[in-house]
């Protein structure tokens, strides 16, 4: 068994060639692979569990607000708003806003027919009647009449609204005589009403049972 | 060793502080979160809108007064309101006037009826208020006529009946009716002038 180290050359080192503790530059020189140092374990800084509730506490605060912030923003605003329809608006004719109204001569209205039957021998002195094409149902007759003998003029109005509330009945002035004017107003009919104007001269009697009989006369209603 | 074996246990972030640390991490990460939804976001607006039901106006009665408000009828109208007839239509003659009111200065009807040509052709002005009315009345106009055929026909008007409803101040207007026999053509432009004319309302 032959040794297989034998045929190797041999490095022949003197003395001289060993770097020795002595020479600290040759150290230097040619340094050495030093041991791996021990690092010590990593560590957090030391916080005192004081300020650790602390910073809880105060980021339960933040986050609280911050998110009361957020609902804040997330609200919803609702507005009210209360519109009312402008109120009345007839206008002088008795016709509501919005509808068609169309005057007629109303010559052949009830109301002519009741005036004509009680004041005989009247003169027409104006005759109109109000048509509503609307839905409202709102309507106005109108009659001047004159007695020529007593010169007594009577102004009769029919008219509907069936919104407002019932008319009160009155009269005022239909006893004694002129100068005076003598007013009956009665509803007649679902929200209808006639007033009678009577224009008595001086000396004249009022016509209180003409009045009284038209007033009660069936053919005054509309409708 | 020694030394960190002498440090209080206070000052160690053990299992109690780490846990806060932690849930405060968490709590400042939510309050960044909301906040940062909160910048971007705007409040919703919503708009409801409430239709009142209409309350019901104080009308004049047949005869020109308030429902609910005592007042006087009077045989008299204003005397401008009659020249302004008068200028319109220069044959008129005053028929019948009479006013409504609940106090000095408070008018609420004013109706005047004039004869126009003779015995035949007729104006009505019927000027009046509504209390409680805040609404400018339209202006409107109609015409009707009660109408013939002739042997060749045509339609024949007998009797023509001309309305303007001219507006006043708010609530006010007046209602001029021209009834006339045959066409009553004539009496347009009186009725459009006397319609201009705010002698004829009752407050303009």
């Amino acid at each position: 068994m032959t040794d297989p180290e034998a045929d190797w050359p041999v490095l022949r080192v003197s003395d001289s060639d060993i770097d020795t503790p002595e020479d600290p530059d040759r150290s230097r020189a040619v340094p050495l692979r030093p041991a791996e140092p021990e690092r010590p374990p990593r560590r957090l800084p030391a916080v005192p569990l004081r300020w650790c509730v602390a910073a809880a506490v105060t980021a339960l605060l933040a986050a609280g607000a911050a998110v009361g912030f957020a609902g804040y923003r997330a609200r919803t605003i609702t507005s009210v708003q209360r519109v009312a329809p402008p109120p009345g608006g007839v206008d002088a004719a008795g016709c509501p806003p919005g509808d068609t109204c169309t005057a007629l001569s109303g010559a052949y209205s009830g109301l002519a027919q009741a005036l004509t039957a009680h004041l005989p021998g009247s003169v027409v002195l104006f005759s109109s009647e109000l048509v509503d094409s609307g839905a409202t149902a709102w309507a106005r007759r109108l009659r001047i009449v004159q007695l020529p003998e007593s010169g007594v003029r009577v102004l009769a109005v029919v008219q509907c609204r069936p919104d407002q509330p019932p008319v009160q009945p009155s009269r005022r002035n239909l006893a004694g005589s002129g100068p005076a004017v003598a007013v009956l107003v009665r509803p007649v009919g679902t929200g209808c009403a006639l007033s009678l104007v009577a224009d008595v001269p001086a000396g004249q009697p009022v016509p209180a049972a003409a009045l009284l009989a038209i007033a009660a006369d069936p053919d005054t209603a509309i409708g | 060793m020694a030394a960190a074996a002498g440090e209080p246990r206070s000052q160690q972030p053990g299992g109690p502080g780490r846990l806060l640390l932690a849930l405060a991490a968490a709590l400042a990460l939510v309050a960044v979160v909301a906040v940062s939804t909160g910048l971007r976001t705007r409040p919703a607006h919503r708009v409801l809108t409430m239709r009142l039901a209409p309350d019901r106006p104080t009308a004049l009665d047949p005869a020109g007064c308030p429902v609910d408000i005592a007042c006087q009828l009077r045989a008299e109208v204003p005397a401008a309101l009659t020249r302004a007839v008068q200028q319109a239509f220069p044959r008129a003659r005053l028929q019948w006037r009479s006013s409504t009111e609940s106090g000095p200065g408070q008018v609420w009807r004013i109706t005047a009826q004039f004869l126009l040509n003779g015995d035949q052709d007729s104006l009505l002005v019927n000027a009046e208020c509504q209390p409680d009315a805040s609404q400018r009345i339209a202006r409107r106009e109609s015409s009707s006529a009660q109408q013939r055929s002739d042997l060749a026909g045509n339609q024949v008007s007998e009797l023509a009946v001309h309305e303007v409803v001219a507006p006043g101040a708010p609530g006010c207007s007046s209602d001029l009716i021209v009834s006339a026999v045959g066409d009553g053509a004539g009496y347009d432009a009186g009725l459009q002038r006397l319609s201009a004319d705010p002698a004829v309302q009752v407050r303009s």
